[in-house]
């Protein structure tokens, strides 16, 4: 491997590892507009600017081929020079709106500004006036003014979205980012347009105005829109989610989300079911909780319970120990009726659940309409999932059951099933209120963790398994103390015997996620077409690069 | 004893014929090429030292040989027929005049590089042109010298003729790729270079009209014949683009190396008027430093004794400016065509021509101030050497020199709030 020297820093290299990125390792930051690791190298902010020993004229770090020896300086006083000329170019024409943009807190050339700046404005004449609120897409709005021209957007559209709706018009200072007429930017991952553009030029239609970013505050989660588990990072301010962006994972979804992740937020700030209801009223979730333990302990296990294929891996852990070992009920299935979604090469899954594969490894798939109208139990309980809203028909199934109960995030047509027939219905907590974990389409068990407090006295799925397990006196499990201690305690102590399930070591689930060695040869089968754990990388023409990238 | 190579057949009457080329023995020398090795081709062209035409002046046969040897992909050969520096006119006489030289150039060429694809990027504004260029392709095709078996050889070669839309940059050779592969003529960064990553990804070779349609008389007399011609690294003849304020523009053929003295007075005919004597020379197009009255009267054009004297041969376009021109409405004049023709990529390009322009041009019509002058040392400096590809530069060398040589008009000018000439030339 390469050895080459960057100021102060020694370092090997990779043999196509980009400068700026070799530099970021070692921890100097080389300013940058146009380069992203995800996207080919257009070398046209010139920000980049370094000097490599022998070369008589500065050169832009994205394109300098890395040679064994070769030495770097980022900090001498003729780069930062040509780094101060570059900026005041870039601010010629720029509007200065800081006070009003969007991205203030979070643009680079407010960064590089206070850092390589802070020069007085040498400009005294009208600025190149450029339109502004153009609306580009469903997602997505542009103000030209603001746009420092690094193409990032267009590229993307270029090579990762494959849809060439973005290009430059004009020319010269005249240059504009714009859409062909009649040709919106509507590729569904539209959205991640603006998190690559480096200044407040393309904005969330959806964020814009919400939040300041320095209000923000952010945790790491996974996208639960579809089986792909795309990482994402939760901004929340007020208890409420602002926005969904992308995490890097070089082995799951690169720098990117589709659109459709993006706002699926709305569900877990809005018609939240917050406290228990039991028979038309408003309840403690003690109270709510004990009536139906005592209602399933004189059902002795007539009863049938469906989950949701969104509920997380340990939720459905312990769920399915409770209804199977310590209160065994007639039936136990974790399926949903909410339809695919297209499928693509490039993140979309066509299943819209993140759990699908545990479902199927803990054998708990089945069919919805035939389990509800034809189980002859008793009494159900629905957990997580939407069966009414999805097929209004059903609705008639549940009038067959003495006794309905719910646990439920959102008002949905099922809650307003439940609570039409005076059954029980309880607040669920969504993933972005507690820790957890996700197996996506491909077996990588991927982590989650908090981000808001529960709405109102909501509980977790494996909290309200632990719980009901506790009212019924039929076991208390796991052990531990703290979250963590009981999520590790879960996989340790309740894989089922005799499943496929891998022993999971909660605590150190690594950063990407990893694809454990599941334990029977044979895979869980799946339906999905194209499902193999290769093509995570088949949307991307090469091997994914490293480095993450804002 | 003017040696005359790529001009001799210019006045013949339908000197774009084949039937007239090939009566002066056209395509004679093609079929002799076609008995050599392709690297003795190349070999011959090193040896006569022949530079590119189009402006940079490198060596035509050391770029030949930077295609790599082992290449699984196809060759191609792109002519550049561009023709969009200001003052540059030649290419134009090489096509419409004789348009087969080109062509038999071209055949040799793509033998020596073992390309059998040559495009011709001809610009957009050359519609005659273009029309008596494609008459020539249709007839070599018909004559067997273009096709599927070029003149019964057995080896295909065909050429397409490519019109651009009227930009300066797709005459810069990889903004030209990219528009010829149907994009938006924003030049490439390099590494990789065109020898390696050219057209449609291949290896791709770029040339000037100029510089193929000097090969044929090359294989013809040799290599070291070619290489006596000129003076020095400066072989060869050249068409010396002449426009301005002289008796009678237009292209002249000359030896590298013909003082300036010489080539104004012998072949344009002098200046314009007597009463108006010289004040300045740009000598290479416009995107050259410009020499003075006095400077130029000494200077001999060619590469070297140019470089020399701080400035560059670039096409030979030499745009010669009589006294009483406004210099500062000269300049803004160029200013406009660099802040026009900045294809908008590169950051001090795309916002440093435009801001350059601007102050230029308010310098001349009245509104600029002195600090602002004092600025635009500063602002090109920033420009130089940090972009993709030299158009900042060839921006920057006139903006430069001008200050440099003809300061003083420039402080006339914001003293009077103007210029203080009714007419900026007489
Ligand atoms: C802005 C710009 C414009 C150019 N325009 C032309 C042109 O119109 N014709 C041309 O032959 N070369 C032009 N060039 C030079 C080409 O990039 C290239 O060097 C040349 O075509 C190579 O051919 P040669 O080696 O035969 O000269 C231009 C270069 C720049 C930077
Ligand atoms: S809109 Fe943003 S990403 Fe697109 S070119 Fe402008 S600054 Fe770059
Ligand atoms: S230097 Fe100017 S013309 Fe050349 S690529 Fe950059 S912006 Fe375009
Ligand atoms: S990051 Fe290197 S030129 Fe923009």
């Amino acid at each position: 491997m390469p050895k080459i020297r960057i100021d102060e820093h020694e370092l090997e290299v990779g043999q196509h590892e980009n400068l700026i990125d070799a530099a970021r390792r070692v921890g100097v930051h080389i300013p940058h507009f146009c380069y992203h690791p995800a996207l080919t190298v257009a070398g046209n902010c010139r920000q980049c600017l370094v000097e490599v020993e022998g070369v008589p004229k500065p050169q832009i770090a994205c394109n300098t081929p890395l040679r064994d020896g070769m030495v770097v300086h980022t900090k001498s006083e003729a780069i930062q020079e040509a780094r101060r000329g570059v900026l005041e170019y870039l601010l010629l024409n720029h509007p200065i709106d800081c006070p009003i943009c969007d991205q203030a807190g979070e643009c680079r050339l407010q960064e590089y500004y206070m850092s390589h700046g802070l020069y007085e404005s040498r400009r005294n004449l009208d600025k190149v006036h450029k339109p502004k609120m153009i609306d580009l897409g469903p997602l997505v709005t542009l103000d030209a003014e603001r746009c420092v021209l690094c193409t990032r957007c267009v590229r993307f559209c270029q090579e990762v979205a494959g849809t060439d709706e973005l290009y430059v018009k004009e020319r010269g200072h005249e240059s504009t980012i714009t859409t062909f007429p009649g040709r919106p930017l509507e590729n569904p991952y539209s959205g991640n347009v603006v998190d690559i553009c480096p200044v407040g030029a393309l904005l969330s239609k959806d964020f814009r105005f919400k939040s300041r970013v320095w209000w923000l505050k952010q945790a790491d989660s996974v996208c639960t829109s579809c089986a792909r588990g795309c990482n994402i990072r939760i901004d929340h301010h007020w208890n409420q989610v602002q926005r969904l962006v992308p995490r890097y994972n070089p082995d799951v979804n690169q720098h990117w989300m589709c659109d459709r992740g993006r706002v699926e937020y709305r569900s877990i700030n809005e018609h939240r079911v917050t406290e228990a209801q039991l028979g038309g009223r408003t309840t403690f979730l003690s109270d709510a909780l004990g009536h139906a333990c005592e209602r399933l302990e004189q059902l002795d296990g007539d009863v049938v319970v469906l989950l949701s294929p969104k509920l997380a891996n340990e939720d459905l852990l312990v769920l399915q120990h409770l209804f199977r070992t310590l209160y065994p009920v007639k039936q136990l299935v974790a399926a949903s009726l909410e339809p695919e979604q297209p499928q693509d090469e490039i993140l979309r899954r066509a299943d819209p659940h993140p759990n699908t594969w545990m479902v199927r490894a803990l054998g708990l798939a089945g069919d919805v309409r035939e389990f509800l109208r034809r189980s002859g139990a008793r009494a159900l309980l629905v957990i997580g999932d939407d069966p009414i809203g999805w097929d209004p028909s059903l609705a008639d199934a549940l009038d067959g059951y003495d006794m309905v109960a719910a646990a439920l995030t959102n008002h949905n047509a099922t809650a307003a099933a439940v609570l039409e027939r005076h059954g029980c219905l309880l607040p669920l907590a969504t993933h972005a209120e507690y820790a957890g974990s996700f197996t996506n389409f491909e077996g990588r068990v991927q982590r989650f963790e908090p981000a808001l407090s529960p709405y109102g006295s909501a509980l977790a799925g494996y909290e309200l398994g632990i719980e009901i397990a506790a009212m019924l006196r039929r076991g208390f499990w796991p052990d531990g103390e703290s979250p963590e201690q009981v999520l590790s305690a879960i996989w340790k102590q309740l894989l089922p015997a005799g499943s496929d399930l891998p022993e999971v070591d909660w605590e150190n689930v690594p950063q990407y996620g990893f694809v454990p060695t599941w334990r029977r040869t044979a895979r869980p089968r799946s339906v999905m077409v194209g499902d193999t754990a290769d093509d995570a990388h088949s949307w991307y023409g090469h091997a994914p690069k490293g480095g993450a990238d804002g | 004893m003017t040696q005359r190579i790529l001009s001799l057949h210019f006045d013949n009457t339908d000197s774009h014929l084949l039937a007239t080329y090939e009566r002066e023995g056209g395509y004679r020398i093609f079929r002799k090429a076609l008995q050599m090795q392709p690297e003795a081709v190349v070999e011959e062209v090193k040896k006569s030292g022949l530079r590119g035409r189009g402006g940079a002046g490198f060596p035509a046969g050391v770029k030949w040989g930077f295609i790599p040897k082992d290449t699984k992909r196809p060759i191609y050969l792109c002519i550049n027929a561009d023709e969009s520096e200001p003052g540059t006119f030649k290419d134009r006489y090489i096509m419409e005049r004789d348009p087969h030289m080109l062509l038999e150039g071209i055949l040799i060429t793509c033998w020596a590089i073992k390309s059998s694809d040559c495009y011709i990027y001809i610009r957009g504004e050359y519609e005659s042109t273009r029309k008596v260029l494609q008459a020539a392709v249709d007839e070599a095709y018909e004559a067997g010298y273009l096709g599927a078996d070029v003149t019964g050889s057995g080896w295909r070669c065909d050429v397409t003729i490519h019109k651009g839309a009227g930009a300066y940059i797709c005459g810069e050779e990889t903004g030209l790729l990219e528009s010829l592969e149907g994009k938006k003529g924003y030049p490439r960064i390099k590494p990789p270079f065109p020898a390696v990553v050219g057209l449609f990804q291949c290896p791709t070779i770029i040339n000037n009209v100029e510089t193929i349609a000097s090969v044929p008389w090359i294989l013809e007399h040799g290599g070291d014949a070619y290489a006596a011609i000129g003076v020095g690294k400066s072989t060869g003849t050249k068409l010396f683009c002449m426009s301005g304020h002289i008796q009678r523009p237009g292209v002249y053929e000359a030896p590298l190396g013909i003082p300036f003295r010489e080539m104004l007075h012998d072949y344009a005919g002098g200046m314009r008027r007597a009463d108006r004597p010289l004040k300045a020379v740009i000598p290479g197009g416009s995107s050259v430093p410009v020499l003075t009255a006095a400077e130029a009267m000494e200077a001999k054009l060619d590469y070297e004794s140019l470089a020399e004297l701080g400035t560059m041969l670039g096409s030979a376009g030499v745009i010669v400016i009589e006294e009483g021109t406004c210099m500062v409405w000269a300049l803004a004049t160029l200013t406009r065509f660099y802040a026009d023709e900045s294809c908008g990529q590169c950051t001090p390009c795309r916002e440093g021509t435009g801001w350059v322009n601007d102050i230029i041009w308010r310098i001349e019509k009245g509104g600029a101030t002195a600090d602002e002058f004092a600025m635009v040392q500063n602002l090109t400096d920033n420009m130089t050497g940090t972009t993709i590809c030299p158009l900042a530069d060839a921006c920057v060398m006139p903006v430069k020199s001008f200050l440099k040589k003809f300061g003083h008009e420039f402080e006339e000018h914001l003293q009077h709030g103007g210029c203080p000439q009714t007419q900026p030339v007489g």
